[in-house]
Parts: C-alpha cells; structure tokens; sequence
C-alpha cells in the first residue's frame, strides 16, 4: 500500500528484539569489565 | 528525574510502599535509578526557640540557654554548640525521645546544671553524616510543633524517562500512571482557567508562527519577591532544583508539578510588547546562566521591541529576569515547536529542565492550565493580582486523532486470548475514551498528554503493558525452518572458529570501526558521516591492523607465544561489498620451554603457511607478490586460479616498533573462498600394491625458489609418481662442501603403480627421467 517493498503488516508480523551478546557472555562468564571483551589480552582469552 | 511521593500523593491516592512504588513502575516501563528515603517521624523531637544563653559556671566549653518549646514556660538545656545565636530556632529532644543513634533523652544534671532535653545537630538526627554545631532550622519553622513538620518523612524516586513517554516528566503524569497500574484514584488538578483575550499587536506579536503555534502571556501585578515558602523550597530541592525566590521557584513548581514549562518577566525590565520572532544572525543574547550567546537565524527569540529577553523554550535572559526589585510579573506559558527548541539548545550547548521538555513535546491541553496555576500559586505566596484575563496569540496544535483498534487483531498479535472487556478496561485506565464501537472493532479518543499513540499497534503494545506481558501465556508455537545460505554460512565459519582454536590460535575481537591510523594499504574505506569520534570514523578495510594492535598488547604484558585469530567483517568501498575475513597473527614461541629440553622454535611462515593448508584442503600453489609497505615479505595463495589468502611478515622496522623480537607472521583469508572450496571427501581406493620411495639430492642457486622444482616435476608428467616432498635443505656458508651460493634439497619421491608391484629397474627408470627433466629445464646438479 506504501508503494515500496517492505512487508505489509497485515500479511506478515514477526519478533524484532536486539540482544546485548556483550552483556550476556558478561553474565553468564561473570566477566566483570566490558572492555576485556575487545582488549584481546591472550590471559584472558585462554581463560575461555 | 526526581520525584517527591508525597508531592505525587497530592494526586492519587498512593498508600503502598516504597518497593511496590518501584515495582509497579518497573512494570509500567518507567526506569527506577534509585530511590532515597529522606526526614522521619521524629517522635518527641520539636522546634524550640532559643530565648537566653550563658555561661555555664563549672564548664568553659558549655552554655546553659533557655528555650521556649511551646508549652508556654522556659525550659532550660545545657548545650555545647557555639554556632548558634538568641532568637534562632534549632530542634529540642524532649526526655523520653529516642535519637536515631539509640541515644535514650533524658532529665539530668550536667556539670551541676539541669539540663530538660538536648539540642540536637542534623548528624544526631539521622539527616546528615557530618554536622557542626546545632541543626539551625528556617526562620518560619512553628515553635513546639513537631520536627517532622519541618522535615516531613518522604521519599524520593530517580526515575529515568524514555523519550516516547514526555508526558512523564512531571508528577501529574507519573500520578496518571501510578493511578492506571494500581487501580487508585486520580485526582485530577482542578484548575480554573481564566478567560482568553486575543492578543493585540501592543502586548504580543508572534511572527514565527512555524515555530510557536501558541504563545499566552498574563500579567501580575504588585508582587513581593521573597524566599519560598518552606513546602515549596522543600518541593524543588527534592526534586533535584536549586530555590531561588518565589516567582521564580513557582514557575519551576509548576513545570515538574504538571509538565509545562513556563518563564516570569521583570514587566519593568521588558519595553514595549513582545515579538516572538526569528532571532537575527549574530544577535547578541546575555543569558541567565551568566554567558553572552550569539543568536543565528534558525533561533527563536522572545523579544521586546530592543532585544531578545529569552531564546524560546530555553533560557530566559539576565536583563529581564525576576529579581528582588521586580513589582510586576509578564507570565509566558507557550508552545513551542519541538525540533526548533531542540535545534537551538544543540546549537548553544544550553540545555535546561525547560528545553528538556519542549525538545519531547509538551502536552497542548496543560499550556493555559499551568498559566492559571501558577498566577494562583504567585497571588497565594507573593501577593500581587493576575490581571483578569490571559493574553493568547496563535491556536494550540490540534488535539491527537481517533485511533481504531480491532479486538482480533489484538489478540493475535499478543498471542492471548484476551476478551473485549479486558482490552477496553485497560484502555480506560490510561485515559482513553471509546466513541465507536462495531463487532470487532473500537474507535478510541486519544488523550491529549498521549500523542506517541497513533496507530493500532500501538494501542495494542499498551493493552499489554497494563495487564502485564507476564500475564501472557507461553506457548510453544515453533515450526522446523528450512536450512538456508546464511545457514550455510554460519554453520562455516563456526567450523573454522573450531579448527583454528583446535590448531591452538586464540579468537580475538577488534573493533570494526576504527581510526585513520588503523587504516594501512591502499584500499579506499568507508567513512562514516557522524562518527562518535575520531577513533571510531571509518569502517575497517582489514582485520590486521586490530589484531597486530592486540599483539602489541600482548606483547608488552609479557606474553612469549601469541597466536591469534578473528573471523569478522571487512569494508570496501571500491567494490562496494562487506566481506567476511578471517585473519591470523602468530609471534614468538611455538610451544612453551619445556623438560624435554632442547631449542623452542618460533612460529615462521610456513606456521601460517601450514595452517591455511588446513583450512583450504586443496592443492595450494604460492606466489610472491609485492605487499603493502608494513609488509618486508608477501605472497598470495591460491588454488586453482582462484586467490585464496594472503600470508605475509611484518617489515622488521615495524616489527621493532611494536617490541616484537622475533618475526610477526600475518595471513588474510577471504572466508566466502574458503567456504567454495570445500568439498566433501570421496574415497579414492587405498593402493593395494606397496609404494617405493626415492630420495634425491637436487643442488641449485640458493635464489630458486623450491616451487619451481616441485613443478617441473610434475611437469614431467611421470604416470608412476606419486608424491614429491621436501625434507632437508643444506646449505654451506664455509663454501667447502658445496658453493656459497648453492643449496642442496632432499627430496624424497614416491612412486607406484595401481594394478601391480614395481620393479626395481622401473622406479630407477622413472627417476632418472625425473632427474633429466630437472636438469633440462632448470639447470641443476645432483648429488
């Protein structure tokens, strides 16, 4: 009906949800700084 | 935000406790930061007034005063505070109070003198964690009454506001929702607002219209500025604003109590009417924060016919502001258009609790409500007289259209088969009103403070918050999905991950957006348009430089064996693509010292070399090639014509600089590749007939690259051959055995034949014409 392509929302629904994967594999390892995730230091990477 | 319970009680009818409070606005979806409790009960604590003070006669450090408690007769307490003067007001714990600390009051004698109480600090009371000398209270505080009364028991919320909820800064919005999620009564502000006399040019001109629809102005007349009153200056100090005096603190009352914000005029300071209007380029505008700001075009000034007296929406001006000498009040209470206000406010780095709430969308229907409030509050607390009508030029922007919701598509969407009752109650709660109704459908009036809801689903993403998502049934509804190429994609690079970790490597993570410095090579990048700063304005054209800074890393924090990889994006603009990378970097030991003793060698670039055989599992062919300049080493890798990855070693001076002491090995692998070379195996009969090897001796110009020999002989098309390896290379720096500039390869060479076993004289036959075909065509020698 809006004349371009994307989904009509009478025909289809679906789930649209962002997830902080950063935030859950800090959770679940009880890592407790966010920046080791990106520091790459090999004591802590040989850790997991 | 700040918020005060009990100023939220003076709507709705909030009777539960602190950790409900916050319950139930986690579940409405408003943020809770923090909460703090603040005064007390107080219970025998009361205000007394000091009457008398003197020297105690046994005690140099204590004074013996007498006090008026109310009762009508002095009571006398002996004090050691010296910060404290006759007349001023301070608390008296009366004998029987119990102070917070567990200290039990009690009549007794100090150092000879009666003491029938104590005076008390803010430290003994619980209200400070430090205190000198004696709690001076405010010079209205009622002499005899409780303390409490001076510092009632209240607490305060710090809720964080999402920007699609404005109508939630202010405690009638919140008291709104409290009242829809706890089923208590609201009740709403009945404000009285006066009649309307359209403005003429004299008092109001408006001429961007674009940028303030409406614009009410309401004159007071003979005010007396003062301090607030204790409830008020209490009230805002609460709710995280500094008192200033009452005209001033009335407006910000009235701001935080209904959501609008509003602004008071010195009327003596203001000549002529006011024009709102465009500002002009470079106009200068002395503003109440103390700073000079230069006005541009897309501004809106509030001016009067000199100059600007306030940047609308904002900041009021230092000139016309109300002070100690201000007699008459001009009163705005506008609308002004969001993105002008916020445009300004970016512009001028000026932000304000006012610009705050005109950047979200203030609530049409509240602007000449909180005009008539506040001129109430101003003639209660300041005296004065509000001119009997308001002055208004512009139409307020017109109120929210109806919205349809259909029942059934309500309930498919929640997933909860939720009845007709349900859904409508829920909507009554937030204020909504049904006016059309049919089989399955319900047109619904929305309330002015709740234009974020325009369309069904929005309608249907509030039924399920007031009835509470959790309140949905689960259900597994799941059916299998077809394996598709993302799939495919996946599934690879997760094997790789597994190879490479299993191979030893560590999975490193850099950032994909990196800074200019982080950019090596030629290849054009991406740049992004509104970088969040430097370090972070260009999508990266490799994985190396991330994970070569990662080394370094590592390197200075002692690391001796680093090897590392990363699967993950790359960007490039010449071929306008995404691409998926793999990287890896190796330095340093291959293994750890160990008891077994000898030599640990350092990774080199057959490592590398190594590991890309093992992830690519299909004849490989290498080629040097000239690398980018941080490169003293580069050569592609194929397979086939097609170019697999690029291994490479890091140019000594560059290596140097990152404190590496033995080679840094890098390799650059486009994983899409590496994925359409994949094949899977099929079997191939085992040989039933035993192989013969043959090793010979090939001695060469130390330049020929061991590639050639390996295919020249192939080359030679030998049907019996089978394999060809390299197993020794020899060289002489003494010159004695062989030249300098000579080397001698071992090869060992592999034949057999499919159907039966070899004879001697055919490998020897084969040999030799393997031989001959290396001296034709490559001038060797053997030995």
């Amino acid at each position: 009906r809006r004349g371009d392509r994307a989904y009509d929302p009478e025909e289809v629904t679906g789930f649209a949800f962002g997830f902080g994967l950063d935030r859950l594999a800090m959770n679940l390892g009880h890592i407790p700084d966010i920046r080791m995730l990106v520091e790459n230091d090999l004591r802590f990477l040989k850790q997991f | 935000m700040y918020i005060s319970v009990n100023w939220l009680r003076d709507f709705v009818d909030w009777t539960g406790s602190s950790s409900e409070l916050d319950d139930l606005f986690t579940c409405a979806g408003v943020k809770v930061e923090d909460i703090q409790e603040k005064g007390a009960e107080f219970p025998s604590i009361v205000v007394a007034q000091i009457l008398e003070s003197g020297r105690h006669p046994n005690a140099d450090r204590l004074s013996v005063c007498q006090v008026d408690d109310g009762s009508g007769q002095p009571r006398q307490i002996v004090c050691g505070a010296k910060n404290y003067r006759v007349g001023d007001k301070v608390p008296l714990a009366l004998p029987g109070a119990i102070l917070p600390g567990g200290l039990k009051i009690k009549v007794g004698k100090l150092r000879g003198a009666e003491s029938e109480g104590m005076l008390c600090s803010s430290k003994e009371l619980g209200l400070a964690d430090d205190a000198e000398g004696l709690l001076i209270l405010p010079k209205e505080a009622p002499v005899g009454k409780p303390l409490s009364q001076v510092y009632p028991k209240d607490t305060v919320f710090e809720l964080e506001i999402t920007p699609n909820r404005p109508d939630w800064l202010s405690h009638l919005g919140l008291a709104r929702e409290v009242a829809a999620f706890s089923a208590r009564r609201l009740h709403p502000a009945n404000i009285e607002v006066p009649g309307i006399s359209k403005a003429d040019d004299g008092i109001v001109s408006v001429q961007a219209t674009d940028l303030c629809p409406f614009y009410s102005l309401r004159r007071i007349r003979d005010v007396k500025v003062a301090p607030s009153p204790q409830w008020l200056s209490d009230r805002l100090t609460a709710a995280g604003l500094r008192p200033i005096n009452n005209i001033v603190d009335i407006t910000n009352y009235v701001m935080l109590e209904l959501g609008q914000p509003l602004h008071a005029f010195d009327a003596g300071k203001v000549h002529g009417g006011i024009v709102v209007r465009h500002a002009r380029p470079g106009e200068d505008f002395p503003a109440l924060d103390g700073n000079k700001y230069q006005l541009s075009a897309g501004d809106l000034a509030i001016a009067d016919s000199d100059a600007p007296i306030a940047l609308a929406g904002v900041m009021g001006g230092e000139e016309s502001g109300v002070t100690d000498s201000t007699t008459d009040v001009l009163l705005e209470s506008a609308y002004f258009e969001p993105a002008s206000v916020r445009r300004s406010a970016r512009l001028h780095s000026l932000h304000s609790e006012s610009s705050y709430r005109f950047e979200r969308g203030v609530d049409p229907s509240v602007v000449l409500v909180a005009s008539a409030r506040a001129t109430r509050l101003i003639e209660e607390i300041a005296g004065g007289r509000g001119d009997e009508k308001v002055t208004t030029a512009g139409a307020l922007p017109a109120p929210p259209g109806a919205v349809i919701l259909r029942l059934s598509r309500c309930r498919m969407l929640l997933g909860a088969n939720l009845s007709a009752k349900e859904i409508r109650d829920a909507l009554v709660r937030l204020g909504l009103a049904p006016m059309a109704e049919n089989e399955d459908s319900v047109e619904w009036k929305i309330p002015s403070h709740r234009r974020d809801l325009a369309r069904e689903a929005d309608l249907i993403e509030e039924v399920a918050r007031v009835i509470g998502i959790e309140k949905i049934p689960s259900r597994i509804a799941a059916s299998p999905a077809r394996p598709g190429e993302a799939d495919a994609v996946y599934d690879f690079r997760s094997a790789v991950r597994e190879q490479l970790r299993a191979l030893g490597l560590s999975e490193a993570r850099t950032s994909t957006l990196v800074s200019e410095k982080l950019l090596w090579g030629n290849a054009a990048p991406w740049r992004l348009r509104n970088p969040v700063g430097e370090d972070q304005a260009f999508l990266r054209t490799s994985l190396l430089p991330g994970l070569i800074a990662a080394l370094q890393r590592n390197i200075r924090h002692g690391a001796r064996s680093i090897a590392l990889y990363e699967v993950g994006r790359t960007f490039h603009q010449e071929e306008s693509e995404e691409r998926e990378t793999l990287a890896m970097t190796l330095h340093g030991e291959t293994v750890s010292r160990n008891w077994r003793g000898g030599e640990v060698r350092g990774f080199d670039w057959h490592d590398a070399k190594g590991i890309v055989e093992v992830l690519a599992p299909v004849p490989l062919s290498c080629v040097r090639e000239q690398g980018d300049s941080y490169l003293a080493l580069s050569a592609a890798v194929f397979a086939g014509e097609k170019r697999v990855a690029m291994l490479g070693q890091l140019a000594p001076g560059f290596a140097r600089a990152l404190d590496a002491t033995k080679p840094v090995i890098v390799a650059e692998l486009s994983l899409d590749t590496l994925r359409m070379l994949q094949r899977t195996p099929t079997f191939h009969d085992i040989p039933k007939f035993p192989q013969v090897v043959r090793d010979i001796a090939v001695v060469c110009p130390i330049s020929l690259p061991y590639g050639d020999i390996e295919r020249e002989l192939w080359k030679a098309n030998e049907v019996l051959l089978a394999k060809v390896e390299a197993f020794d290379v020899y060289t002489d720096p003494s010159g004695k055995i062989l030249p300098t500039d000579r080397k001698s390869i071992a090869i060992s060479l592999t034949f057999r034949a499919r159907e039966r076993t070899l004879e001697s004289q055919e490998v020897n036959a084969a040999c030799e014409r393997l031989k001959q075909q290396l001296k034709a065509g490559l001038a060797v020698d053997f030995r």
